[in-house]
């Protein structure tokens, strides 16, 4: 089953990936045990994000940089604000990547 | 209030350990490692404000809070998103102890720098302190004796030594005149011109077949030039069997030369093969016979010096061709606001200058905060990139128009 890589550069996942680096370093774990926790972790953020989560959000902003490449959306957005039911935050700069939900189903 | 990011967090590191479990004793991995990294794993989003500490494992939801932060991860992470794989050198790291290899001469007990690491070919089988060592260092290295028949004539070692040290006492006709190891010796290639009459070789009739028809083993030309040279004097067997002890020897060497080569990321042009990760080796810079490069190092490295020199002083030819809007993307933003979005796409729609998206399941940075949701809608995004495009693609049209309009959309 594919799985997005997109989640390891959120804060858990980089957290993950810099823990795995220093016990493969170490000596203390193989590359590939560290590569089939990252699959794992994939997986496991993907499915914790469509069960565990319920809020929702809308956001505004000024376009800045638009890019579609390899079903990748990027965007760059200027002076966005983000409101959600607990809270709003404003951002003057911040980028959008996303990757096609189809993917995943099929 | 729903399930708060550190519970989610928690959540999803307790779903991969507990799924990695099997892995891990599948592979023969101590269940104390993947413990270790949960607890690695948990103390780092602690120390980035993701998840409060302490961790409580009866599942309590926490509140997210302000986060304080303390470790910042949104710089580019120098790692790539494909694990990297490491080097056979992070993994297995070189043990002092790869290189030397103790033959019973008396001259140089240390450094022999072309030693062969596991290869069980070579004549001069080495004591077992080497051997133990390369095992050591987690390459089989079989220090057990080579099946050719003729060899097991021989004692370990010690028979090479005898014939060295009859070069030495010979000295025929630019014979061996400094005290080295065999090694070194085919290395020089002083001569194949010791005529050992009195030196009874131990062959087998039904054996070893020598080579007559000129040296193809060796990747040294000079080698080859010189064993060929030699054949002339390959009438009596003992030369034959010095000649194929050699050219075992010289295989031997040149596939540590490709090793070594193979390590080393930039080839070395200013002579000596500087190999400092595997161990001891004696620089002698007093007889450059020493070193015998590999062809196709010979390079003349003066001028390429000259040459790099030459380039530090002159301004980097591509300087002025960043377009200045791409800048702004890397630009004076402080590493801590970057904010990211991470998330799947569902549609994505543009009217005119109006983008609209809809995303889901998402992790959101923003202002050193996580903030996950499931769905990202009714969203407007404006551009005016847009009016920008219009106006180019109406201009080709007819310039008149152009203008009109553009005026209609202003």
């Amino acid at each position: 089953m594919a799985t997005f890589e997109l989640y390891r550069r959120s804060t858990i996942g980089m957290c993950l990936t810099e823990t795995l680096d220093e016990m493969v370093s170490n000596g203390t774990l193989s590359p590939e045990l560290a590569i089939q926790v990252l699959v794992q972790f994939d997986k496991s953020m993907t499915e914790a994000l469509e069960t565990q989560v319920k809020s929702k959000v809308s956001l505004k902003g000024h376009l800045h940089t638009y890019r579609f490449c390899d079903n990748v959306w990027t965007f760059i957005l200027q002076d966005a604000t983000f409101k959600s039911e607990e809270c709003q935050e404003n951002v003057g700069r911040v980028k959008i990547v996303a990757c096609d939900s189809k993917l995943l189903s099929q | 209030m729903s399930t708060s990011v550190s519970a989610v967090y928690l959540h999803v590191v307790d779903a991969v350990v507990s799924k990695l479990r099997d892995e891990f004793i599948n592979e023969g991995v101590d269940d104390s490692v993947l413990n270790e990294l949960q607890g690695l794993w948990e103390l780092k989003m602690m120390q980035c404000g993701v998840v409060q500490g302490p961790i409580e494992r009866n599942s309590a939801p926490r509140g997210s809070g302000v986060p304080t932060p303390v470790h910042d991860l949104n710089v580019p992470y120098e790692g790539t998103e494909e694990y990297e794989t490491p080097t056979a050198e992070m993994l297995f790291p070189p043990t002092p102890l790869q290189t030397p290899m103790q033959t019973p001469l008396p001259v140089e007990p240390g450094a022999y720098p072309y030693t062969p690491v596991g290869h069980s070919e070579y004549g001069t089988v080495p004591d077992t302190g080497a051997a133990s060592a390369d095992m050591k260092a987690g390459k089989p290295a079989p220090y057990m004796q080579p099946p050719s028949p003729w060899m097991n004539q021989r004692p370990l070692g010690v028979d090479v030594n005898v014939a060295y040290e009859e070069a030495r006492e010979d000295e025929e006709g630019g014979g061996i005149s400094q005290p080295q190891p065999p090694i070194k010796d085919f290395f020089m290639m002083t001569s194949g011109k010791r005529k050992r009459e009195d030196y009874q070789p131990h062959i087998l009739p039904n054996g070893y077949i020598p080579q007559q028809d000129g040296s193809g083993d060796s990747l040294d030309c000079s080698l080859q030039e010189k064993n060929s040279s030699n054949e002339a004097y390959a009438g009596t067997l003992h030369n034959r069997l010095k000649l194929q002890e050699r050219k075992k020897a010289d295989a031997a060497i040149a596939s540590i030369i490709r090793m070594r080569r193979h390590s080393l990321t930039i080839p070395q042009c200013d002579g000596f093969d500087d190999v400092y990760d595997d161990g001891v080796r004696t620089e002698d810079y007093n007889t450059p016979s020493y070193y015998d490069p590999i062809p196709g190092n010979e390079v003349g490295t003066p001028k390429r010096t000259k040459a790099e020199a030459s380039e530090d002083e002159e301004p980097p030819l591509n300087e002025d061709d960043d377009d200045e809007v791409d800048d702004l993307e890397q630009g004076d933003e402080e590493p801590n606001t970057n904010h990211l979005v991470l998330a799947q796409f569902e549609k994505v729609n543009r009217t005119k200058s109006k983008w609209k998206c809809t995303l889901k399941d998402g992790i959101m940075r923003l202002n050193n905060k996580d903030i996950l949701f499931t769905k990202v809608s009714n969203n407007f995004l404006s551009t005016f990139l847009d009016l920008t495009l219009s106006i180019f693609l109406i201009c080709s049209i007819s310039t008149n128009q152009c203008f009109l309009k553009i005026q209609e959309r202003l």
